[in-house]
């Protein structure tokens, strides 16, 4: 799996994908930085949060995820990987974390952010800041998760690009609606697609909530064992 | 050493290879042949676990594929039609991810550079993979395949989209490959087969059809047909031909006679005289060897296939 993992996160670093990945989210995230808490005088960091989470996840979480397993069905360097002797969890797994680690890189530039406003302020709100960060960390996870289980369905990392982040605006929509709901059914499923929604009601509040990083944690568990059964089925096809 | 019993695979309501049984026990090159669709690639992603099995086994030193894959996947090397390459990466990464991959326990610099050494890619071992001809991203996928000295090599038309040279190059090293453990190959080129490989599976219909060695396989054509080239008219000449002793039967095709006798060397000397006494010249004559290309063809021809089918289920 350890192979597996530093081989993705080799080949994000040897083309400009990777770089281009983090460059966009430093410079968006810092512009919004920027123009809220820098200009504003403001030091509570949720809006910058928020903002990350509804926004930039939405779009570039898709980008790191399409190459994933779309493209090596095409090349069919899946041959080399299939028949070395790892298995199907570890190629799942081994990827889940390559991408989970450019992901973190993104996110580190929060904590310049924090170190920022907390030389500034006379309160150092770092449990906040933690939880959010973790939160950061199992939102991620799970948008990956489910990203990349789209990228396995596909030979095409366009397609896999764009449908991911049909997905992802899906369920962020989501949390807008599952108030209306009437039927408790309907809106305890609608609930469960609510993905963003969690992370924006409780972690970016800077709080910690145990029931929504347990679903998070099996959201993201259960997009993995399905992508592996993917592989594993066209394997017996 | 590898045992496949009854491989089977099905698509949907296709059979792709339908029970495929051989076993090699020998260290050597075995020539995997067949028309294009025979199932040739299905039953070797078989073999190396890259896809599975309807039905049938593999096992590799009593070790059945299904049970223990890690073990049997880490004897086995594989070269696949298309070599599984990362082109973003440069030779030497990508033969260290593949080490990685293979779970390989030798010296890591000394193995890689043995095996860049071996297929001779060390002039190219810092230059991006993309940026390589065809043929050196051929011989990078062979490199791959040896990651790990497997004891059994699986190659999928290796020579393929080489030049001459390289062809000659990679043929000699197969052939001293297959001297310390088995390769299995498959190819569409039979000069190939000829030169680098001890015995032939042929599989048509995704059935095996021939299964012998080299010089058996070029041995079986029919026994005593002899053709020659006589300059003279043909009805007399058939006519001469056939009151010799020791002659069944006389053909005339394509100018030349195919004659139908025991064989032997006194038949010979009997045509060459009688043919001298009318006045016949007698330009050439040999004995009719089938070659390799005719005998694919006939095997794999359709009717064939059900044959021996039909046979095999007899014994």
């Amino acid at each position: 799996m350890i192979e597996i993992c530093k081989k993705e996160y080799k080949q994000f670093f040897v083309s400009p994908r990777g770089y281009v990945i983090v460059a966009i989210y430093f410079f968006i995230s810092s512009l919004y930085f920027c123009t809220v808490n820098l200009s504003n005088v403001l030091v509570e960091l949720s809006y910058d949060f928020a903002f990350q989470s509804n926004w930039l996840l939405m779009f570039l979480l898709p980008m790191l995820t399409m190459r994933l397993l779309a493209e090596e069905k095409k090349t069919k360097t899946d041959q080399l990987l299939l028949t070395s002797p790892v298995s199907v969890n570890d190629i799942v797994y081994g990827k889940f974390f390559g991408a989970l680690i450019v992901y973190l890189i993104c996110i580190s530039c929060n904590a310049l952010f924090f170190a920022i406003v907390s030389t500034h302020s006379a309160v150092f709100l770092w449990r906040e800041f933690v939880c959010r960060m973790l939160g950061m960390i199992l939102l991620g996870s799970a948008i990956i998760s489910i990203d990349m289980f789209i990228s396995a369905l596909t030979e095409s990392q366009l397609l896999a690009a764009f449908v991911a982040m049909g997905v992802n605006i899906l369920m962020l929509i989501t949390r807008s609606y599952v108030a209306t709901i009437t039927s408790p059914v309907l809106q305890f499923l609608a609930g469960l697609l609510s993905v963003f929604g969690r992370f924006y009601d409780t972690f970016a509040m800077g709080v910690f909530n145990i029931p929504n990083a347990v679903y998070y944690v099996s959201f993201t568990v259960f997009f993995l064992f399905i992508t592996a059964q993917i592989i594993e089925k066209r394997r017996w096809g | 050493m590898i045992k496949v019993s009854n491989l089977t695979k099905r698509y949907g309501d296709k059979l792709a290879v339908r029970g495929i049984s051989f076993e090699i026990d020998n260290n050597g090159v075995v020539g995997f042949l067949g028309p294009n669709g025979a199932g040739k690639s299905t039953t070797m992603n078989m073999i190396t676990g890259y896809i599975s099995m309807t039905s049938g086994s593999v096992t590799v030193d009593g070790v059945d594929l299904l049970h223990d894959p890690m073990t049997v996947k880490k004897n086995i090397g594989y070269l696949p039609e298309l070599p599984p390459l990362y082109k973003d990466l440069t030779v030497t990464e990508y033969l260290n991810v593949v080490y990685g991959l293979k779970k390989c326990k030798l010296n890591r610099e000394e193995h890689l550079n043995h095996i860049c050494e071996e297929v001779g890619i060390l002039p190219v071992k810092d230059r991006l993979i993309s940026n390589l001809s065809k043929g050196y991203q051929q011989r990078v996928g062979i490199a791959q395949a040896l990651v790990g000295d497997p004891k059994i090599l699986i190659l999928d038309e290796p020579t393929v989209g080489l030049d001459p040279s390289q062809i000659i190059e990679i043929r000699n090293l197969i052939k001293d490959l297959g001297k310390t453990r088995i390769i299995i190959l498959s190819t569409h080129i039979l000069s190939e087969v000829q030169l680098m490989c001890e015995r032939i599976i042929i599989i048509s219909q995704g059935r095996i059809v021939a299964d012998d060695s080299v010089d058996n396989i070029e041995l079986v054509g029919e026994k005593g047909t002899l053709v020659a080239e006589i300059i003279g008219n043909t009805d007399e000449v058939i006519n001469t031909l056939e009151k010799i002793d020791g002659v069944r039967k006389v053909d005339f095709s394509e100018n030349k006679y195919t004659i139908l006798s025991s064989g032997d060397l006194e038949v010979r000397k009997r045509i060459f005289y009688a043919l001298a006494e009318n006045k016949m010249p007698l330009i050439s004559i040999y004995e009719a060897k089938q070659t390799l290309e005719s005998l694919f063809i006939e095997l794999t021809d359709d009717t064939y296939a059900d044959t021996y089918e039909e046979g095999g289920e007899e014994q």
